[in-house]
């Protein structure tokens, strides 16, 4: 049939994008079905109840004990011994150690790079825990290393960051 | 569709509960809908506590700031002055910052004139918020701010007045209006003496004060023309 | 007795969820049956960040601990108070210390509202790291979440950043000496070590009003900022990605089993 019509922006047929299946969604219909179950209300009570349960600590924790606040800042008075917040302790326990440089910069930035291309390095495509024995000893040896730092820098060093015990003092606030 | 018009056990009737969950519907409260109430009640009191916990952290706080009971200096700070001698800060009249007021301490005397006398006089002064202390002077607190438009008037010692320097209103110095724009005498707060120590309640203002008439004047005006500044 | 109560609670109830006004602002009826348990999910702009179903498995409390969603929940916490005890703060160096006792002693609820953020903070650190760390284990940074995982590495740093931030403005000695100390490292970066510490404090000659309200304004507004733009990307990348990984699926040795077992079967069969 000839078309008399001319062919404007008015005629055209007009397509509007809804949707794009991906070629793995289509071949999935042989896939079996998840064991799967309404986010509401299964999760959304769960997560209720986490929201609540963390409320309620929170705002015990917070009546009951309250936040320090030392004398006011003196720049000629340096407390003994002046101790960073308790996550940089672990760098600052490292500080006793090494050099600033490596301690106190390279280390961490090193560690947070490390930490962000993981996934590029650990090519492994297994999410078991059998498969992975190489990366999870790494990164748990790691781990425990910022641990270990961080609690000795935390409870374990007194004036002059000289080795104490927690039983003799603790020099630590939060 | 509304929340009550399905309950839990006609749905499950309709999804295939059987005969036992729709005669269960057919009954009172069910121990889901319970807990939906309980569960919305609860919210709504943690709502409204929250809100009013925010509420009352951001209602200020004026412990000993002004707008609240400010106790000034020892009494003795403030030697009284006759009408005719007042001078500001030394004698009748003291600029008090915290207060942001006027203390004024009038002794009577020949310098003196009031204009009534008997229960008129003290009637007037009490509801000019003057305040007689047991050696026979007189205490107020005046507001710094005119009542006109909000300018900070200063003391003349030269007419013995108040002066605002913006539009001119005129003030006798226990603040009765003189004469200018202004609508009525100055605005006073509630003093008092806590021990020895003369106390300013600015929380409490007295905006009420009228125009004298030469029934309610109380105080001579000082007949001194203001010179210009 | 408790016919009428109920019938006046359902009129009740009835009048409003079938006014104009309430249908307007929820589309569908009570979520309890599935289309509209669909519908609520894919309705709300705050639930719409979850999908109508999820598989059991990844929602077990003993899988996620919930590590990701309380980091969030903390967030939430920490931005309230912090915008309460913003009322009060002052980041002058002569009046800030002034201000925290005031907060604590003259401002109602202040003194629970200045605890809740300490502790909020102190707590959003430890749970970001343990979520890290579940996520590790469980291998959840494989693709196809990779990207997610280095998100998640940068909002670690945001977090950490935050918090150090704020050690600083009650300028009490524990704060001013910790950031005396911790910003005193970044001039052992080489090559550019002083000039990192000069843009960090703001100031060539130590810890003053300058580096104050730098860490300020990182605190209550650029790293928030920065916080809030990478948790988007980090939530909605959940979803596209396939949702929560779930846990471990079998490992090698263990799929070689079971082939080997179904192989010996099939054989047993012929």
């Amino acid at each position: 049939m000839a078309t008399t019509e001319p062919r404007t922006a008015a005629t055209q047929k007009r397509y509007r994008t809804l949707a794009v299946v991906k070629q793995e969604a289509i071949t999935r219909v042989e896939k079996q079905l998840e064991d799967s179950v309404f986010v509401w209300p299964h999760l959304l009570v769960r997560e209720f109840m986490a929201a609540l349960l963390m409320t309620v600590v929170l705002t015990v924790v917070s009546l009951v004990v309250d936040a320090p606040l030392r004398g006011h800042s003196n720049p000629n008075l340096t407390p003994n011994p002046a101790k960073a917040p308790w996550y940089f302790l672990g760098l600052q326990e490292q500080l006793h150690y090494f050099a600033p440089t490596i301690a106190g910069v390279l280390l961490p930035g090193f560690t947070l790079v490390g930490l962000a291309i993981l996934p590029y390095v650990d090519r492994n495509p297994s999410r078991a825990f059998e498969d992975r024995k190489i990366s999870i000893t790494v990164f748990t040896a790691i781990a425990l290393y910022f641990a270990v730092t961080v609690l000795a820098g935390s409870f374990f060093r007194g004036s002059g960051w000289q080795w104490i015990w927690p039983w003799q003092h603790i020099y630590f606030d939060l | 569709m509304s929340i009550n018009s399905r309950t839990p056990q006609e749905y499950e009737v309709l999804t295939g509960g059987g005969a036992e969950s729709a005669e269960m519907a057919k009954r009172g409260l069910s121990r889901r809908r319970v807990l939906r109430l309980a569960v919305g009640a609860g919210l709504a009191l943690v709502g409204a506590e929250a809100t009013y916990g925010a509420l009352t952290m951001l209602y200020p706080n004026l412990a000993g700031q002004f707008g609240s009971v400010i106790t000034l200096q020892d009494k003795s700070k403030y030697p009284a002055g006759q009408q005719n001698e007042f001078a500001l800060g030394q004698k009748g009249v003291f600029y008090e910052q915290a207060a942001k007021s006027y203390i004024i301490h009038l002794a009577p005397g020949p310098g003196t004139v009031f204009l009534l006398s008997g229960s008129k006089l003290t009637d007037q002064q009490a509801a000019e918020n003057w305040v007689k202390d047991s050696d026979g002077t007189y205490w107020i607190a005046l507001y710094q701010v005119c009542v006109h438009l909000g300018c900070k008037y200063p003391f003349r010692d030269d007419c013995k007045s108040f002066k605002c320097p913006c539009h001119g209103s005129h003030y006798n110095v226990d603040g009765e209006y003189l004469d200018g724009p202004a609508p009525r005498s100055t605005d006073r707060f509630e003093m008092s003496f806590q021990g020895g120590n003369v106390s300013v309640n600015t929380g409490k203002l007295n905006q009420h004060v009228e125009r004298p008439d030469a029934q309610t004047r109380i105080l001579q005006p000082p007949g001194i023309q203001c010179a210009a500044q | 007795m408790g016919t009428t109560n109920r019938g006046l609670l359902d009129k009740a109830t009835a009048k409003m969820t079938e006014s104009q006004a309430w249908r307007s602002i929820f589309r569908h009826g009570y979520p309890d049956t599935p289309l509209n348990q669909s519908l609520v999910m894919m309705g709300n702009v705050f639930l719409h960040l979850h999908p109508v179903k999820v598989s059991r498995k990844a929602m077990k409390i003993t899988y996620t601990w919930c590590l990701g969603g309380l980091s969030f929940f903390l967030f939430l916490v920490l931005t309230i108070t912090g915008v309460f005890l913003m009322f009060y703060f002052v980041p002058e160096q002569r009046v800030a210390y002034a201000n925290i006792q005031q907060i604590t002693s003259a401002v109602a609820f202040g003194n629970l509202v200045r605890n809740m953020h300490r502790w909020a903070a102190h707590l959003m650190v430890v749970t970001v790291t343990l979520h890290m760390i579940r996520v590790f284990y469980h291998g959840a940074y494989k693709p196809p979440r990779e990207f997610n995982w280095v998100v998640g590495v940068v909002l670690f740093f945001t977090t950490l950043l935050l918090s150090f931030t704020g050690y600083l403005l009650p300028w009490d000695q524990i704060g001013y000496w910790a950031i005396t100390v911790g910003s005193q490292m970044a001039s052992y970066t080489p090559l550019l070590g002083t000039q990192a510490h000069s843009i960090l404090t703001g100031s060539p000659v130590g810890v003053g009003q300058s580096t104050l309200i730098r860490f300020y304004t990182l605190h209550v507004i650029g790293l928030p900022l920065v916080g809030a733009i990478f948790m988007a990307v980090h939530f909605w990348r959940i979803r596209k990605d396939g949702g929560e990984a779930g846990p471990p699926p079998p490992s090698r040795r263990e799929l070689e089993q079971a082939r080997a077992r179904q192989e010996t079967s099939v054989a047993s069969l012929n």
